[in-house]
């Protein structure tokens, strides 16, 4: 309730908003959590899977914890349910948006409540979880830890992406792509016996065939923007513009979305209509995820003539011409994201990398310092998030091997505002600037 | 003069690679491998010698120009040895998809640890059948590549002998570990860490060589330990005596493991049925209990954690223990997600649990002694 008498305080965390797409998403993330509540639909609590388009053809209304977390981390109501997990056992170090979301559930479960501060109303109560082990291991270990303080039955499944080196054999094609699709006809079938109703295929078919254009309309606009100078959707815009893609796609209104924001940005592209009156210094964020908690950091950046023109986080998928032999809605889908997957993981081979991306390429930042024409990296150490800080070290000596980039490291978590050092963060960020400055005046 | 038994095994825990460098100094290849995932019958049957790689609790100088320091530290020991160039004598590497923090590692290693051969075997995180059929052709996959690497035909006949020779290593070292349960216990849990180093470190018929010596050795035992409080250790990397040396002279008895390096590592063999490359991944997928294997819940919720979680429970009770220990390293997230509840599933089942969370390096070692002197004073 404390964080109701200090709206002011709350207002400064967010940043600035350059589009007017990036002014919608707050009122459709409300709307989502509006829409679970008062709708008398069935509720799943899901991870991002990459598989929305089967609740939405289920009639189910997705609410996606993590997403909620990152709003908790955004409103500066998340250390109720920070504390109440950690006091229950759970490390700090453990992934933030699991402490929100776990803390939540255990604060629910004492009071049969939804906690009074949750903002949005809280998560509607679900009657099934989905977990998948697409990206991270958080994403099927907390939700089987969800089984502490919810009895809900709980369905996990794989979707592993092809590893770097073998990707290209045609064995390891069916391998990968047979196991994801009985994985997820294994999820179809969770979903069948939970509500009692058969998967309409036809009303999938069209569901799937409208989230591939807004997976293109997305892809495009994120793009064109990168590539564009002036450039008038900075990151901190994308990084709300990924949410209607990742926890709405399928529904008309995400394709309305990617429509309007890529229509928005060629307009913008076309007349050459920036968000900086100068872009002095152009960025790249190139790995981890955002500090929901204070996405204000960006203005201050901004307010020195620098501007993140991309972020290689929250990437889209990168669209495919699926060919029209395959009619099957579900093999669609596998096949889209196995292309996905197989187009990092070339990327990765011809650049010398050779692991299993598992969907998150190691080399997505070098993919941008070209093309986009960036004058630095900057690169954010997560205390709770493996996913998305392994490797960061490595990228910034690969970017070192081909480039003399500079690369920024600032440290602190995507949710948990006790590892957020604002005076820190400032002042690595006029170092970096200054030195960013010293390179152009030589000529760098 | 020849080592024996007990003092083989301590020798080559002090000095690992000692074996394993002879060896490829006759023109043997050493395959290394990290985690429990990579089938050991595999090395063995392409005529290589399989060689768990480890970390070490010296201080971590190099890894950290390629690391970062907010993940698994026992990765970033491995690394670290590895680009000091102590894992030269290594080969090649299979690294499994066994976690985020291993799985992320790989392309690191490969681009900074310089061998002649690595492999990416991905491992479901699902148990479902389908995840056994998947495993089963990552494992074919292995196979055709073992052999291209070391020249040897994988015939189903090699494969099944060295699933014999593995599965002997195994029922030996449960033989080793069943010892532990006379009150006092036969061999000390530092010894038995010693042993599971010393056993992945050689060949395998070495191995069982040294394994019947030293239960020989054990049986014969006059002088054995004192009795103490007996203890499980709940974890999953602790390859060096360090911290359970730290119980045992705290005055207490690790009479059984739930432990990598112990017998998460041994407990299960393979069968020694059907197609071996189907046994292989049913036995390492399925068999293997770490968090990082889901394992769909057979109905309620108490049956859920008795699927999950029962084992130690019968550890506990099989091995007469008055209490366990968990030991988690930081940032091991399958690990540090079932820690709370591996914890109230053995105090319901009436089993004391401290609960330690550590990065790896004991470098807390003082405030640990403390913890589980006064768990111990509790305890009696």
């Amino acid at each position: 309730m404390e964080q109701e008498k200090r709206p002011e305080e709350v207002k400064k965390t967010s940043a600035r908003k350059w589009t007017e797409s990036a002014k919608k998403v707050r009122g459709l993330v409300a709307n989502m959590y509006l829409r679970a509540i008062t709708e008398d639909k069935p509720v799943a609590w899901v991870m991002f899977t990459l598989c929305n388009e089967l609740f939405v053809a289920m009639d189910v209304l997705p609410v996606y914890p993590e997403n909620y977390a990152g709003l908790c981390a955004t409103k500066r109501v998340g250390d109720p349910f920070i504390d109440r997990a950690e006091a229950d056992g759970y490390s700090n170090v453990t992934c933030s948006y699991a402490r929100i979301g776990l803390g939540y559930s255990a604060l629910w479960r004492d009071t049969g409540e939804i906690p009074p501060f949750a903002p949005d109303g809280g998560m509607a109560r679900p009657i099934m979880l989905v977990g998948s082990s697409l990206v991270c291991d958080t994403r099927y270990k907390w939700f089987q830890a969800f089984s502490r303080y919810l009895d809900v039955p709980y369905y996990a499944f794989d979707m592993p992406g092809p590893p770097a080196v073998t990707a290209h054999r045609p064995d390891v094609r069916e391998q990968y792509m047979k196991y994801n699709l009985t994985q997820l006809h294994g999820l179809v079938s969770f979903m069948e016996e939970r509500l009692g109703k058969k998967m309409d295929w036809d009303k999938l078919d069209e569901i799937v065939r409208r989230a591939e254009k807004s997976y293109r309309l997305w892809y495009d606009a994120y793009m064109m923007a990168g590539r564009a100078v002036p450039c008038p959707f900075p990151a901190e815009d994308s990084f709300r513009c990924f949410v209607p893609a990742f926890f709405m796609i399928g529904e008309q209104e995400a394709l309305d979305f990617y429509q309007g924001l890529y229509d928005e940005i060629k307009y913008k592209v076309d007349n050459k209509i920036g968000s900086l009156p100068e872009e002095r210094y152009r960025l790249l964020w190139g790995g981890g995820l955002p500090p929901w908690h204070t996405m204000g950091i960006f203005n201050y950046v901004e307010d020195r003539g620098a501007l993140f023109v991309f972020q290689s986080v929250y990437l889209p998928l990168n669209p495919a011409d699926i060919p029209d032999r395959i009619t099957n809605p579900l093999e669609r889908l596998v096949y889209s994201r196995y292309e996905m997957g197989i187009r990092r993981a070339e990327h990765d081979r011809k650049l010398g990398l050779f692991g299993a991306c598992n969907f998150v390429g190691l080399g997505n930042p070098l993919l941008f310092v070209d093309e986009f024409k960036v004058d630095g990296v900057v690169m954010h150490w997560l205390r709770s998030c493996r996913g998305a800080t392994i490797g960061q070290i490595y990228q910034k000596r690969l970017l070192a091997e081909r480039s003399n980039l500079p690369v920024l490291f600032v440290e602190s978590d995507m949710c948990d505002i006790r590892d957020y050092f604002e005076a820190d963060w400032k002042m690595k960020f006029d170092a970096f600037l200054e030195t960013l400055e010293t390179r152009k005046r030589a000529g760098a | 003069m020849v080592k024996k038994g007990l003092e083989w095994a301590k020798s080559l825990y002090q000095d690992r690679a000692q074996r394993a460098k002879e060896l490829r100094n006759h023109g043997k290849k050493v395959m290394g491998y990290i985690c429990c995932y990579p089938p050991t019958e595999l090395i063995t049957a392409s005529g290589m010698v399989p060689y768990r790689i480890t970390g070490t609790l010296e201080p971590i100088t190099e890894a950290d120009a390629y690391l970062e320091t907010l993940m698994c530290p026992y990765v970033r020991a491995c690394l670290d040895l590895g680009v000091k160039g102590r894992y030269d004598f290594v080969d090649g590497i299979i690294w499994p998809h066994t976690c985020d923090n291993i799985q992320k590692t790989y392309d690191i290693w490969k681009h900074y640890v310089p061998h002649s051969y690595y492999h990416y075997l991905d491992v479901p995180h699902m148990s479902d059948p389908s995840s056994f059929e998947f495993f089963a052709k990552g494992l074919d996959v292995l196979k055709e590549s073992l052999e291209e690497f070391s020249g040897v035909k994988i015939t189903d006949e090699r494969l099944t002998e060295a699933i014999g020779l593995h599965n002997q290593n195994r029922a030996l070292l449960r033989e080793l570990t069943y010892l532990r349960k006379p009150d006092p216990p036969l061999i000390s849990g530092a010894e038995m860490t010693q042993v599971v180093l010393a056993a992945m470190s050689i060949p395998v018929e070495e191995a069982n060589h040294m394994l019947r010596e030293t239960i020989a050795e054990v049986k014969e035992r006059k002088d054995g330990l004192k009795q103490g409080l007996r203890l499980l250790v709940y974890g999953s990397e602790i390859d060096d005596i360090a911290f359970i040396k730290l119980m045992e002279d705290c005055g207490a008895n690790v009479v059984i493991d739930d432990l990598c390096i112990g017998t998460r590592h041994y407990w299960k063999d393979v069968s020694a049925d059907g197609d071996p490359l189907v046994s292989l991944a049913n036995r390492y997928l399925g068999d293997i209990m770490c968090p990082r294997t889901f394992r769909r819940s057979p109905g309620s919720r108490q049956q859920d954690l008795d699927n999950r979680f029962g084992y130690i429970r019968d550890f506990a009770q099989e091995f007469d223990v008055q209490g366990a220990i968990l030991y988690i390293i930081r940032y091991c997230d399958t690990f540090e997600f079932d820690a709370p509840e591996v914890k109230d599933y053995l105090q319901e089942a009436g089993i004391p649990v401290l609960h330690l969370e550590d990065d790896y390096s004991l470098t807390s070692i003082g405030g640990f002694k403390t913890r589980i002197q006064a768990f111990l004073e509790m305890l009696e």
